[in-house]
């Protein structure tokens, strides 16, 4: 009889498939987890990124780390993991390698929409990540700012010096009212938003930028870079580690969950309060609809990846993405430099570029009749307007020469900008 | 009084007839057909697509819309630019009645409107299957797979019967843009690195394969059949669903609306991938078919060895190569996947039995067994 009942017994099916005591409250990559393991799985995947931040016995002062947030619902996951993190740190070894400093960009005066309301949600969202987060700072840094951030280089041709005197709003108002679509917009707010973390990193001496993106979310941006005409830089767009930016790095933790992970960990750990998404819009089906015309490359990416809710399908993207290397990176960024906008390294005409490369690599026997046949330098950068119809403006026939084929695509017809960042 | 609005953007007299799928320029019939024309003899020289005068190039023609503008815009352009070549249409006869049967007739009058010689290489005489007992046999799943083989080795083996060493595909820009979304999708990475490629030479295949229309949106190629009142075929084939274009397909026509560039901007970004060196520590990939299979090829003693790469285009693939060599070399021992041929139809094949044969082994496995041959039959014209 005690046989018997020790045997595993209908019931234990109905239990969590690794600790096999508790009740399963989520099917995760065809595992029933319970709550706890379902915690424990989330925090490995994000602690396998947090290596260099492990406490060290002999570092002096604490790392500062710049935590980017949106205010929405994976932000405050990170948040709260970082905060555990940490927590843990000083828990058991009394002082933690790093301090966290949270920027949230504040774009509520260019996207448009309700500009009040979605300022108040903001500030009481952040008023009570305070409250809650007592040990890290918060600060909100509107996204204008990036044209007062003290200029290391000389002025890029084609800013007009009375453009210089206007404030900062108005001249971010007038680069974007340029744009041809919104679509546009938001790959230059993207393009902004980024550069701002990573010059606040800077004035504040923090070493790295962190941002929450999922792995379902970093699928969408490989494929909206890829449609916007930016395949030459995916790795620096994808990949952890050094920018061109400035000194600090970006971290991905989350790279690893998938965005219904995230959801199903800020449920479990009541982190809805948190973020200015509320959880019925976050997780029901029915996205509001934005006009067909108006929608963004990114969101209809992201909607793609919401809607085949096929996890590896996403994992495919990024794994595959981040296999790319190209080896050529080094020797174009000296010979052509970066683009304007991005900050990237520039692009060259893709027929060039091979050839350059081709020849390197293989003897080349073929190389020299093929190079006298296609065209190089001058007449190949016209293949652009031949080829991909993307016409140089007006009075600006070098262009191509200075921004990148993404970003000529994204300011096409805008004319001159007053870009406000200048690369090193 | 007509304002400048309805005038041609090109030549500012006749009227706009055209909104271009490219940039929503608004421009007359007639500048778009010669647009559409001289972008494709641009495609053509900047890549130089005809590198020697007198050369014999077969243009795989299935009678759909791609293939037929194709067919007629490089008869346009050879007569224009003088590229001294000779085209001739390879049709490929799947077998597959109420589809294939019809639109093989298309491509009989095209051969005689172009004044083009006709082959066509049927799937029934070289592998003893058509399409329609194939899906008799294996179902509407995975039929395309069967297809896609045949068709590959098809085409090559109507070349080589014609003594033509380049085949011209009608691929389109949306074509090229999808396949560079569904690897992505798929993680496959040594496709990625060529599918957007404009021509291809790869080491398993003896012929060089050009897509002319690349940069040609699939809306121009109907656009002009249809001003230039083509004579083609445009019934889908009645066993393609093939779910996992679809969705890329959709997916880019949503794109398309919002940015119409879309289509060329990823072929551009796909264009940047070709030609990645990528260092042999970063290959954890694989070919995406045959893993296994690819093992057993690994064992093959009677491969040839060292097949050096004929064209500078293949070398990407050879550095795949090198590096698969290495990984396997790891773990197998000391082999070397190189090139030979099928030990039962003597096509090129990098395991001892080419895909097709397996194919057809698989499919006769119930069956009284077929020989395949290199024969097969033909219809000239």
């Amino acid at each position: 009889m005690a046989d018997i009942a020790n045997l595993p017994g209908p019931a234990a099916r109905n239990l969590c498939k690794r600790c096999k005591l508790n009740p399963p409250e989520i099917t995760m990559r065809h595992e029933a987890l319970c709550r706890d393991c379902f915690q424990i799985y989330t925090r490995t995947k994000f602690t396998r990124h947090m290596e260099p931040y492990r406490v060290k016995k002999n570092s002096q002062t604490a790392k500062k780390l710049l935590l980017a947030t949106s205010l929405g619902v994976s932000s405050a996951a990170l948040l709260d993991t970082l905060h555990w993190h940490r927590a843990l740190q000083v828990e058991r070894a009394r002082r933690s390698e790093y301090d966290v400093c949270v920027v949230h960009i504040d774009e509520t005066a260019v996207t448009g929409g309700d500009t009040a309301a979605a300022t108040t949600a903001a500030d009481r969202c952040l008023e009570k990540l305070k409250e809650k987060y007592t040990q890290f700072e918060f600060i909100k840094v509107p996204l204008e700012e990036i044209y007062t951030i003290p200029s290391n280089a000389t002025t890029v041709e084609g800013i007009t010096l009375d453009a210089s005197t206007s404030p900062p709003l108005t001249k971010l108002r007038t680069l974007l009212s340029s744009l041809n679509s919104r679509a546009s917009q938001m790959d230059l707010i993207t393009i902004l938003r980024t550069r701002l973390l990573l010059e606040l990193a800077k004035q504040r001496g923090c070493e790295a930028v962190f941002f929450a993106d999922s792995m379902t979310k970093m699928a969408a941006t490989v494929l909206a870079e890829v449609t916007k005409g930016r395949g030459h830089v995916l790795p620096w767009l994808i990949s952890d580690g050094p920018t061109p930016y400035g000194p600090a790095k970006i971290v991905r933790p989350f790279r690893d969950l998938s965005k219904s992970e995230i959801i199903s960990h800020a449920t479990f750990n009541s982190l809805w309060p948190f973020s200015v998404i509320s959880q019925s819009t976050a997780t029901s089906p029915q996205k509001p609809p934005i006009k067909a015309k108006n929608q963004t490359i990114d969101e209809i990416m992201e909607k793609f990846f919401d809607d085949v809710s096929n996890a590896h399908l996403s994992t495919n993207v990024v794994k595959t993405a981040a296999k790319l290397e190209f080896a050529d990176d080094r020797d174009r960024v000296e010979r052509l430099g970066l683009c304007e906008v991005c900050g990237l390294p520039m692009d060259e005409d893709p027929r060039v570029r091979k050839l350059k490369n081709v020849v390197k690599v293989g003897d080349g026997e073929e190389g020299s009749s093929r190079s006298s046949s296609s065209s190089n330098g001058g007449s190949a950068g016209d293949a652009d307007a031949r080829i991909y119809c993307l016409e140089p403006p007006k009075g600006e026939e070098g262009l191509k020469e200075r921004r990148c084929y993404g970003c000529r695509r994204s300011t096409l017809g805008a004319g001159k900008i007053d870009w406000p960042v200048n690369n090193r | 009084m007509t304002s400048n609005m309805h005038r041609c953007a090109i030549c500012q007299t006749n009227r706009a007839q055209v909104i271009r799928p490219k940039n929503g320029q608004k421009i007359c019939k007639s500048c778009f057909l010669e647009v559409f024309e001289l972008e494709v003899h641009t495609t053509i020289i900047e890549n130089n697509i005809f590198p020697k005068r007198g050369e014999r190039v077969a243009i795989g023609a299935s009678g759909g819309k791609d293939s037929t503008v194709l067919a007629a815009t490089l008869k346009a352009l050879n007569e224009r630019y003088d590229y001294g070549v000779e085209f001739v249409l390879l049709s490929i006869d799947e077998g597959i009645h109420g589809y294939r049967d019809d639109s093989l007739e298309t491509v009989k009058r095209n051969a005689v409107q172009y004044e083009m010689e006709l082959c066509i290489v049927g799937y029934d005489a070289l592998y003893g299957w058509t399409m329609d007992k194939v899906v008799e046999k294996v179902g509407r799943k995975g039929n395309c797979t069967y297809c896609g083989v045949f068709r590959r080795q098809a085409l090559d083996r109507g070349a080589k019967r014609l003594n033509i060493s380049h085949i011209l595909t009608g691929h389109n820009a949306d074509d090229i843009a999808e396949t560079v979304l569904m690897n992505f999708l798929r993680g496959d990475l040594p496709r990625l690195g060529r599918c957007a490629e404009i021509m291809t030479a790869s080491a398993t295949s003896p012929m060089r394969r050009s897509k002319p229309l690349k940069y040609a949106y699939e809306k121009e190629i109907v656009l002009y059949a249809h001003y230039r009142e083509l004579d083609y075929f445009s019934t889908e084939c009645v066993y393609s669903p093939e779910a996992f274009r679809g969705n890329a397909r959709s997916l880019l026509k949503e794109l398309e609306k919002i940015r119409p560039s879309s289509v060329l901007d990823i072929v551009r970004s796909g264009e940047q991938l070709v030609h990645d060196i990528i260092s042999p520590s970063k290959l954890g990939c694989e070919e995406r078919n045959d893993r296994s299979e690819e093992r057993r090829g690994f064992m093959n003693g009677s491969q040839i060895q060292g097949t050096e790469p004929t064209n500078l285009k293949s070398l990407p693939d050879a550095v795949h190569k090198t590096a698969h060599e290495a990984a396997h070399q790891a773990t197998d021992g000391s082999r070397t996947q190189t090139i030979g041929v099928c030990g039962k139809c003597g096509y090129m094949s990098s395991q001892p039995t080419c895909k097709a044969c397996m194919l057809v082994d698989s499919l006769n496995k119930t069956e009284p067994p077929v020989e395949v041959s290199l024969t097969g039959d033909q219809t000239f014209h």
